[in-house]
């Protein structure tokens, strides 16, 4: 194995760390997907100390307040082994005290290699954050001139002169770099990749955001370039200066793994073969799993409910919303079609429209689709239409923020500006709702260059849009007024944004992307290309975009737009009443000073919403199987009807890109509640931003990736459930699984228990329907 | 059955909002709040309580309401009334938010406490009830290590402050026999007693607001939530300049003084800009910000403004208060590509004409002639640099020109207030430093100023001067490894030594013991024979000065313990030794509280030890370690406690000998290191390896607390124990 492939597999313990203005969840253990769920957590235990798992207390806990049955025990046990004479015993041993106490108290770590605290390593971070630092630094360097390993050394010998001759004399390829490194550290062949994994687990933060740039070369959002061998590289001279530092002697003794099956009873001994055991360390997997089917469980039971009591005819809609398939889009559409009036649909956020957006004004872009794809066009956003008023203060804050940066201007510029900043600060904390009013425009009169329009793209745009319409069953029943709502999340004072906003649009608002695809398809045009498509418009069909504020449980349709609709008094007057009842149940598991009612714009608000928390499963299909259920915005929905889909390519799209997008979440999630203090970002009351990528804790510490502790627990309580995903498809099992046969990667996933398939065969409805 | 769990949650963070928590806190700041206005209507009243007698010298506590300190009183209560406000809802998802608020209260009514002090000693005890809270709220999150290192480091630094404080005082009693300000402004002389003085009160003040090299524990402070960084930038470390203030007729007296003001304004002004500079995550880029602009503050009052540097403070108070609080928009911080774009030279002379232009009209409206020079500078500059970067916006003229008269207005408005202001507080202003050497610097701030517009530092980043440069400041000019390494690391490896010595060696051992004898049988023999020897004090304190040490890197808390109660038993003797008075009377006032604390410490680790682990996100301590940590606390010699009283007379004892003063305040700022060090290492359960937690049966209660209550009450009445004793 040559050095780069050793880093590369070393690599897969890394996870992928989106910068956090756009931060889109992933699976921390991504890279690991071809190994089984135990497996890959395993592995990472290895090198990082983590769980993987809720700790055994919590399942404990869970047990004892019935959301774990033993039934659920003995089929996850069933799962794991196979002899089902024994599955009594092992379960009965599971609860006893012997194992508990055995569980709970003695920890033992499993890391393979120990982490030792480094001295050099804050000035690593220090030296990190100042290399791809764009916009704290007054002391600016222009750093994506030079690489990272080339601007380390470039200080690193002006630091410590004793370093100078070597450091230049290090070959020139990075490689033979690394190789002469590595013999003067002793590592042994054999080691090497361990010596990477456990290097990379000891920064893991900053590598993450490496590892993105690797994969990112040509994103607009930050300039430098480096890769993972260049920080290996730092990381190894750092070492070599390292006195006594031996990889060898980091090794753990492994301790012994004690095995479920020693504590038997000897008359039961002689039934064990090496298969039919499980270690007691890897118990709380089981218990996991346990948690999992009781939960699952639950959900069936709804599902079946439901699709007995299936009624099938309906008054054909007034109105069709278009929502993202996000979790808390259920409850909107949940409380929208009670009404009886409307029918909904569930898609990915971007709605078929995906490009980078980019604001002259502000000098940002942002990329408006889902992690897995790269857009290859690009829109402009305007904002044309703005009082004087707003004007001249937006010029006073650009200056403002320019020359307190100087380094002697800013002394008297305090004392000048700093008395009249008293107003604000109260203001703010006392009356956040008046400050905004008076502050803040909500008149947005943005306007966009859709470049879809334009004749060398519309060819394209169509035939995503066709994919949208066809996936989604919306061809030839169209309603007069089809509204296409993206959603976005409005907080204040919180770096943490875009984990609120809609990650289909790569952690910004979908809004925009809802207009985009909106202007398409009201375009005559594009109309036309679409019928030859296969697509029937009614006459007077009219797709309005809309926003679903998740924050304060809003839809916003702005007027222009309203005015279009004939009926648009009885449409919002059923919107305003539906979101009502949403917000009113959303609500109530929120914690709150007062009403609660200016969490969207109090800037001292941790818990804005509770985002995509609770989300477990979800569900592809058609929304009248599950229309009648309350799902308490736990479950994704991604309407879908097979009968559109005899080839099975729109599954399978499905499979290969929502379905995904949701385990990252839902992966998110779960790890940052099972080990909030490595794959969550830690305390936000302490979070310390640091250039433009992300968050540190406290003073010093390594890029905090993952969602912050406010977001899945509250107080010391978990307020997510972690679950794996489960993937609920309604088609014909044959046809499910001829899908995935075709798509070997999503089926892995399957099989590797990262997610879990359940298939709801709809023959069955026509029976009973019959 | 689907929906139990959640809602379960549900049950149980709805149960969380209606509970009183918040109201109480709530309370609590509503109660500070009117206590705060009360105060405000007793402008020009004084309040005078007499407190104790140490040493023959009556100790006053005297409150004076005067127009500066309700001032002050007024920002302190609007920043308390904004942080605690935020707090309460930032905090919301913290296990132990009440206990954050109480502090937060706790905190802001000491800062009260200062802003109405009449005399140096009030001030004191104002500044040790600063330090203390300000010592609990920054280990809020006291499990994590990071959190506990910066609050001990901003402990300790504080301490060597307070301990020349606490000598200026009784230096200052043993001159004018009162610390009261009137009395000492006006008993003016011209010697170097009054420099000394002034001069010891000044590294108070500079330990206390962030003054180069005494500003590193301010940017770790940001292990703390983010309230507690905008109330102490805003109200905390504001008490320094409250002093200077407060002192500025003495200052302005001792020209020697003043110019060492003025010297470290400028140097930190200097370096803590520089070191803003290099920073890459916004916390501690306005932590440095703070240093340069207290800095500032320094700077006006040795130039003789403190009315100025008084406003100055509020200004900056209530400008990083917000930005404190704004923190977490700064991920949407503009791009620094604005700040590399080029200024033409022609628009730096037009923007140099305009600003001269404003200041002219500005000094033509109103008349204020008491501003010096080098203050009008900082407000050229500043204002130039606006309009620099006003005029490179691409932005059409009449919105510019509007800034340009609302710049214009500014300034009015602000030298308006700023002359105001002077005449409110009354504060006497005078212009300390030549005219001549204000035009100096003039010209070189102007000149250091047209260089770092003109030339970006990313040019000179690109030779190797410029790298060295970078990384020098980056290093922050490596003040901290040099403390590391000539104060730190020496004290640590000679206990470590000597810990070694008397462990492993039977006759070190011996000589240990022998040594600790020694002392008491020469106190003996003086107290027999009557004459008093010379050496003994000396011979005690280097004794003291050793088992701190020693103490300092004991292998187990029972040998910390021990070391430190010896050293504590040196101190007894020490004062006993030099007592003047009935020696019987005394040792039994000097040792009782002594003996109670030690039998106090004892009952503590004699109580069973309870199987109960502790876990880590609690946020709490145990009970044992809350009464651990009180009764250590007791021996720092914070005032109010007994150990002031003794600490107190000794350094009123032994003002004769420099030598000997020396070592009674190196061993006491050394006493705080060790208790510091004892409560990081087993108190606050750092990776939880040494989890002492023991329970405590009634009886145990209640005897801790009435040693703790005894020892209170005897370091606030000692003078009524003596005279029952008598």
């Amino acid at each position: 194995m040559n050095i780069q492939q050793s880093i590369a597999q070393a690599a897969k313990i890394i996870p992928i760390y989106w910068p956090l203005e756009s931060m889109i969840a992933v699976n921390p253990l991504w890279d690991l997907k071809e190994m089984s769920f135990i497996k890959a957590v395993e592995h990472a235990k290895q090198f990082i100390e983590m769980r993987g798992t809720l700790s055994y207390d919590e399942y404990i806990r869970l047990y004892q307040q019935g959301s774990i049955t033993k039934i659920d025990l003995k089929q996850a046990m069933q799962e794991r082994i196979s002899n089902s004479d024994l599955i009594d015993e092992y379960v009965n041993l599971l609860l006893s005290e012997q194992v508990v106490c055995y569980c709970t108290s003695s920890h033992t770590s499993d890391l393979k290699f120990r982490s030792i605290e480094f001295g050099f390593k804050n000035q690593l971070l220090e030296f990190l954050s100042g290399y791809f630092d764009s916009n704290q630094q007054g002391w600016y360097h222009e750093t994506s001139k030079y690489p990272l390993f080339d601007n380390w050394r470039k200080y690193a010998i002006v630091e410590n002169r004793t370093w100078g001759k070597w450091l230049q004399d290090l070959p020139e390829d990075i490689n033979e770099m690394l190789e002469s490194l590595l013999l003067r550290l002793k590592i042994a062949q054999d080691d090497v990749v361990p010596f990477f994994t456990w290097s990379f687990a000891q920064l893991l933060g900053w590598n993450s955001f490496i590892k993105w740039l690797e994969t990112r070369p040509n994103n607009p959002l930050i300039q430098q370039n480096a890769t993972l061998s260049e920080i290996l590289l730092i990381w190894c001279c750092l070492l070599v200066q390292e006195k006594n530092f031996d990889f060898v002697f980091l090794r753990n003794q492994k301790s012994i793994r004690k095995k479920l099956s020693t504590l038997l009873p000897n008359n039961l001994q002689h039934l064990i073969t090496p298969n039919l055991d499980i270690y007691i360390d890897e118990l709380s997997f089981v218990w996991q799993r346990a948690y999992e089917i009781h939960q699952h469980g639950l959900l069936f039971d709804k599902i079946n409910f439901a699709k007995k009591n299936l009624v099938l005819k309906k008054p054909s809609p007034v109105a069709q919303f278009v929502f993202c398939i996000d979790t808390r889009s259920e409850g909107i559409r949940r409380h929208l079609e009670k009404n009886g009036k409307y029918e909904t649909f569930g898609f990915a956020g971007f709605f078929g429209s995906i490009f980078t957006l980019e604001n002259h004004e502000s000098d940002t872009c942002s990329l408006q689709a889902p992690a897995l794809v790269e857009p290859s066009i690009t829109l402009s956003i305007t904002n044309n239409s703005k009082s004087v008023r707003t004007k001249t203060l937006q010029l006073f804050e650009k200056v403002a923020a320019v020359a307190k940066e100087n380094i002697l201007s800013p002394f008297a510029f305090f004392e000048m500006v700093g008395n009249m900043l008293s107003l604000p600060l109260l203001a703010k904390t006392l009356f956040p709702k008046y400050y905004d009013a008076l502050v803040n425009n909500h008149e947005s009169a943005n306007k966009i260059s859709n470049t879809f329009l334009k004749a060398e793209h519309i060819e394209s745009a169509a035939d995503s849009l066709f994919q949208f319409l066809k996936t989604i069953g919306l061809i030839n029943n169209m309603a007069p007024v089809v509204v296409i709502c993206g959603h976005g999340a409005q907080t204040e004072n919180n770096p943490f944004q875009a984990s609120f906003d809609c990650g289909a649009c790569g952690g910004n608002s979908g809004a925009i992307n809802a207009e985009v695809t909106c202007e398409i398809l009201n375009n005559s045009h594009a109309r036309e290309l679409l019928t030859k498509r296969g697509v029937s418009f009614g006459p007077d069909t009219l797709f309005i975009p809309a926003l679903h504020n998740t924050t304060t449980d809003e839809l916003i349709i702005r007027d222009e737009y309203l005015a279009k609709i004939p009926f648009h008094h009885a449409l919002t007057v059923d919107i305003s009443e539906a979101l009502a009842q949403l917000k009113l149940e959303r609500t109530k598991d929120l914690p709150a000073i007062g009403n609660g009612n200016d969490r969207h714009i109090n800037w001292a608000e941790l818990i804005p919403e509770w985002g995509l928390a609770n989300n477990m499963a979800i569900i592809i299909g058609p929304r009248r199987y599950t229309e009648s259920l309350n799902l308490n915005r736990r479950v994704f929905l991604h309407s879908y009807d097979h009968m559109m889909d005899v080839d099975g390519t729109l599954l399978a799209s499905i499979l290969n890109a929502p379905v995904i997008v949701a385990h990252w979440i839902n992966s998110q999630y779960y790890f940052s509640a099972t080990d909030p203090d490595v794959y969550g970002s830690g305390n936000k009351a302490i979070h310390n931003v640091v250039g433009k990528i992300g968050v540190m804790e406290g003073n010093l510490s390594d890029l905090k990736i993952g969602l912050p502790t406010q977001s899945v627990f509250y107080q010391d309580r978990l307020v997510h459930q972690p679950l794996r995903l489960l993937v609920v498809i309604y088609a014909p099992r044959d046809f499910v699984n001829r899908v995935l046969n075709m798509n070997p990667n999503v089926k892995s996933l399957f099989d590797n228990n990262w997610l879990t398939l359940d298939i709801v065969e709809p023959e069955l409805r026509n029976a009973v329907s019959a | 059955m689907f929906q139990a769990l959640t809602c379960q949650n549900q049950q149980y963070i709805h149960g969380m909002n209606r509970s009183p928590q918040h109201k109480i806190a709530q309370a609590a700041a509503i109660i500070l709040g009117i206590c705060t206005l009360f105060l405000l209507f007793l402008i020009g009243s004084d309040i005078k309580i007499s407190w104790l007698t140490l040493h023959g010298l009556p100790l006053e506590l005297k409150f004076r309401v005067d127009y500066l300190s309700s001032v002050m009183l007024l920002v302190v209560g609007i920043i308390g009334a904004i942080v605690f406000q935020y707090a309460s809802r930032y905090l919301l998802s913290d296990t132990s938010r009440r206990r954050f608020l109480t502090q937060v209260a706790l905190t802001l009514a000491s800062v009260m406490f200062f802003t109405v002090a009449g005399n140096l000693l009030t001030a004191f005890v104002g500044w040790q009830l600063i330090g203390l809270n300000l010592y609990v709220l920054l280990n809020h999150y006291h499990y994590q290590s990071a959190a506990n290192r910066a609050a001990k480091k901003k402990f300790v630094i504080n301490r060597i402050g307070d301990m020349c404080f606490l000598l200026a005082i009784i230096l200052c009693f043993q001159q004018f026999g009162t610390t009261d300000y009137a009395v000492i402004s006006q008993n003016i002389s011209f010697d170097s007693y009054h420099s000394l003085i002034l001069g010891l009160v000044f590294i108070a003040v500079m330990t206390k607001s962030a003054q180069f090299p005494f500003h590193i524990w301010l940017p770790d402070t940001m292990q703390a939530p983010t309230p507690v960084s905008a109330l102490m930038h805003a109200g905390v470390i504001n008490s320094g300049g409250i002093l200077l203030a407060r002192l500025s007729p003495m200052i302005n007296q001792t020209s020697s003084v003043s110019s060492f003001i003025f010297m470290v304004g400028i140097v930190t002004l200097i370096t803590g800009a520089l070191f803003k500079l290099t920073q890459t995550d916004v916390k501690r880029k306005l932590a440095y910000s703070t240093m340069s602009q207290m800095g500032y503050m320094v700077l006006q009052c040795g130039l003789g403004c403190y009315s100025a540097a008084i406003f100055h403070l509020i200004a900056h108070g209530f400008y990083k208060a917000f930005l404190f609080l704004n923190a977490g928009n700064a991920l949407h911080d503009g791009d620094k590509q604005q700040l590399l774009a080029k200024v033409s030279f022609k628009n730096t002379i037009l923007c140099a004409v305009i600003t001269i232009l404003l200041i002219t009209v500005t000094q033509q409206i109103i008349a204020a002639q008491s501003i010096p020079i080098l203050i009008w500078t900082f407000i050229g500059i500043s204002i130039h640099c606006f309009l620099v970067n006003l005029f490179k916006q691409k932005y059409a003229l009449q919105y510019k020109l509007a800034l340009v008269i609302a710049c214009q207005l500014l300034l009015i408005g602000y030298i308006f207030a700023l002359t105001e202001f002077e005449l409110l507080t009354g504060l006497d202003n005078q212009q300390n430093i030549s005219t001549k050497l204000q035009y100096i610097l003039m010209g070189l701030f102007g000149l250091g100023y047209l260089l770092s517009i003109h030339y970006p530092v990313s040019k000179i980043q690109s030779s190797q001067f410029g790298l060295k440069m970078y990384q020098c400041f980056k290093m922050k000019l490596y003040v901290e490894p040099f403390y590391r390494r000539y104060f730190l690391m020496p004290f640590r490896s000679a206990g470590e030594q000597l810990n070694d010595v008397v462990e492993h060696r039977m006759i070190a051992k011996l000589g240990f013991f022998i040594a600790m004898l020694v002392p008491i049988a020469m106190l003996i023999r003086n107290i027999i024979t009557g004459s008093d020897s010379v050496n003994l004090n000396l011979v005690l304190l280097v004794m003291t000065v050793a088992l701190l040490t020693m103490a300092n890197r004991a292998k187990s808390i029972k040998k910390m313990l021990c070391y430190l109660m010896m050293a504590q038993f040196n101190f007894v003797l020490l004062n006993l030794a030099n007592t003047e008075e009935n020696t019987l009377i005394k040792s039994i006032t000097l040792f009782v509280p002594y003996a109670a604390l030690f039998v106090g410490i004892g009952l503590l680790f004699n109580s069973r030890s309870c199987e109960k682990m502790q876990s880590n996100n609690d946020n709490k301590l145990t009970i044992w370690g809350t009464y651990l940590t009180i009764l250590l606390f007791l021996f720092i010699g914070l005032p109010g406690t007994f150990s002031f009283c003794l600490l107190f007379e000794l350094i009123a004892n032994s003002t004769a000998s420099p030598l000997n003063l020396m070592l009674i305040l190196i061993s006491n700022v050394m006493i705080s290191i060790v208790v510091l060090h004892l409560l990081q290492d087993y108190v606050f359960n750092l990776k939880q390896l040494n989890i002492i937690s023991k329970k405590i049966s009634l009886s145990t209660h209640i005897i801790l607390l009435t040693i703790i209550v005894a020892n209170l009450v005897c370091g606030n009445f000692i003078q009524y124990a003596e005279i029952i004793l008598q």
